[in-house]
């Protein structure tokens, strides 16, 4: 992708995120929080539902009915969009269907893409009758029916059975410890502070608490795991000559990079050790015409904690290895040099896939932030990594996005 | 080591598992006969686990160049967790329990259970063997895998 092709050409005009991140949405269905975050959204980019002529809807790494069956949400809202096309991949779907909309931008098959998501998974995990869905008895991360999941992958909470080896690796490889991962949970925790939509707003966490706190599926305690959330999200994107005719300060699409760890083998050990961040980020940045060290704010998936372990080393910030350094030193906390997950991040804030990234990081760029506001941010970084969780092998794929509020 | 510890396991080993893929099937049918097969390629030799086609060639070889063929089920702990909560009642009876993956001595790595074990014993690097479990009253063996000295 050359920058002439999509450097500035689009940008997000609206977003919305339902205000049920610290609440919960008990009895609200994926469809109805997904409806919900695009009205906001559509509200947001100052548009009424007519302008809505394209509609990508994001979900898991597969269909998940009926946690997810949402398909198709934008009937109950009345919009009545050219096309409806859902993309997935969990982690990284919000990326990924910023790619979709903006092609369909590019062709002219539509002027106003919503891309958007829904999921009641606190209300989900915490069920009357016991966890249902992905986070249920029956297991999912058995599905593709190579046999192994039963075993007790799938009765291990979230995704941990499958990321905590990425823990394992990289303690034994590069001497990575707790007090290493409790940074990044700190740091997710003192933003969260500052966030009232957060879920843990008003709980503070202290190194005591961390590393007091009990193993999960140890090397990794609760406190290193994502949290659920009943949760939408909607995002609308445009060209970016329609979105300077807009309310409020368009934010430019700069760069978007792909990459996946199935370029190696399955078993490579590298892929135990790194996520492919530096391949996607490679790309992202080349489109943008930017360096990492020009990011003002960062906004990055943290389904667990040593993922942005991962993202710092393999992005570039440090060696790897030494992202514990590089958090103790207090760069990506509030008033540091290399903010990230200003919105409390999974860990702290809200979980719906990649969508709080690119919803916070449109707030960030627009001054939008209140408390947590970055101040002069103009360029943000986001990310997301997903797929399926099959072992010996999973989430392997990874997007890596640049906004920026200004063009250039 | 001293007395050989026994794991429990809770009633999910009861249940039904889900439909296995096709393709993994003789995988299964192998453990049955207390064989770890692997998939085999014809033209080199090469192992693979899940179904793979092999990549050390410039063409893509057809599927009926790679078998499932009996391997050593034996490797080496590559990394390991101890779950000590889970979302499944049924798996309460086997807390703390390994999760592991093993590289097997013929390459690939291997998703399993760590079964008979202090967990503070598994470490990284450490010789393991496939112990072959006959799920009583079913038609299925369990590839669990245990420590060896
Ligand atoms: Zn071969």
């Amino acid at each position: 992708m050359s920058t002439r092709e999509f450097r500035d050409k689009f940008a997000i005009v609206g977003v919305g995120m339902t205000p049920t991140a610290r609440t919960h949405a008990r009895g609200m269905s994926a469809m109805r929080l997904e409806a919900w975050a695009a009205k906001l959204a559509i509200e947001d980019a100052g548009l009424a539902r007519e302008d809505i002529d394209g509609v990508v809807h994001a979900m898991m790494a597969s269909p998940h009915p009926p946690l997810q069956w949402t398909d198709t949400y934008s009937r109950m809202l009345g919009l009545r969009p050219n096309f409806y096309l859902t993309v997935a991949r969990g982690g990284q779907a919000a990326h990924n269907g910023l790619l979709l909309a903006t092609h369909y931008l590019r062709l002219g098959l539509a002027k106003y893409v919503i891309v958007s998501c829904g999921l009641p998974g606190w209300s989900a995990s915490h069920a009357p009758e016991g966890p249902v869905g992905m986070l249920g008895t029956g297991g999912w991360r058995g599905q593709l029916g190579f046999g192994i999941g039963p075993l007790g992958f799938n009765a291990a909470a979230g995704g941990g059975s499958s990321h905590g080896f990425y823990v394992s690796r990289h303690m034994h490889e590069y001497g990575t410890t707790a007090e290493d991962l409790a940074e990044v949970a700190l740091s997710a925790r003192e933003w969260a502070n500052l966030n009232p939509e957060a879920r843990f707003h008003d709980r503070k966490l202290t190194r005591e608490d961390y590393l007091a706190s009990d193993y999960v599926i140890e090397p990794l305690r609760k406190m290193d795991c994502c949290i659920e959330s009943d949760l939408g999200a909607a995002i609308v994107v445009t060209t970016a000559d329609r979105a300077r005719s807009g309310p409020k300060p368009p934010v430019y699409l700069k760069g978007l990079g792909f990459g996946d760890q199935a370029r190696k083998q399955w078993w490579d050990k590298s892929n135990y050790t790194q996520v492919d961040g530096a391949f996607a980020a490679k790309q992202a940045f080349a489109e943008a015409g930017e360096n990492i060290w020009s990011i003002d704010v960062a906004e990055l998936y943290d389904c667990f904690t040593m993922e942005i372990i991962f993202y710092l080393e393999d992005y570039g910030y440090c060696k790897k290895g030494e992202a514990g350094e590089f958090l103790r030193s207090g760069a990506t906390r509030p008033g540091g040099s290399f903010p990230i997950n200003t919105h409390g991040g999974l860990l702290s804030g809200m979980y719906l896939f990649d969508f709080p990234n690119v919803v916070e990081a449109t707030r960030q760029l627009r001054g939008e932030a209140g408390d947590r506001q970055v101040p002069n941010a103009h360029l943000a970084l986001t990310n997301g990594h997903g797929g399926e969780m099959v072992e010996p092998f999973m989430c392997s794929s990874h997007a890596t996005m640049i906004l920026g509020n200004e063009l250039s | 080591m001293s007395e050989q510890k026994v794991s429990r396991l809770g009633p999910w080993v009861e249940r039904p598992f889900p439909p296995l893929l096709p393709e993994i099937v003789p995988f299964w049918e192998g453990l049955r006969r207390h064989e770890f097969r692997l998939v085999k390629c014809r033209r080199c030799g090469a192992c693979y686990y899940p179904y793979t086609v092999c990549v050390r060639h410039a063409d893509i070889p057809d599927f009926d160049e790679m078998e499932w063929a009996p391997t050593s089920g034996r490797g080496t702990v590559f990394a390991h967790l101890t779950v000590h909560k889970v979302v499944d009642p049924a798996f309460q009876p086997d807390l703390p329990y390994v999760l592991a993956l093993i590289e097997l001595d013929e390459g690939p790595l291997f998703a399993t259970r760590i079964v008979d074990c202090d967990p503070q014993d598994v470490r990284i690097g450490r010789r393991a063997a496939v112990k072959y479990h006959d799920v009583p009253g079913q038609d299925r063996t369990l590839p669990f895998f245990v420590l060896q000295d």
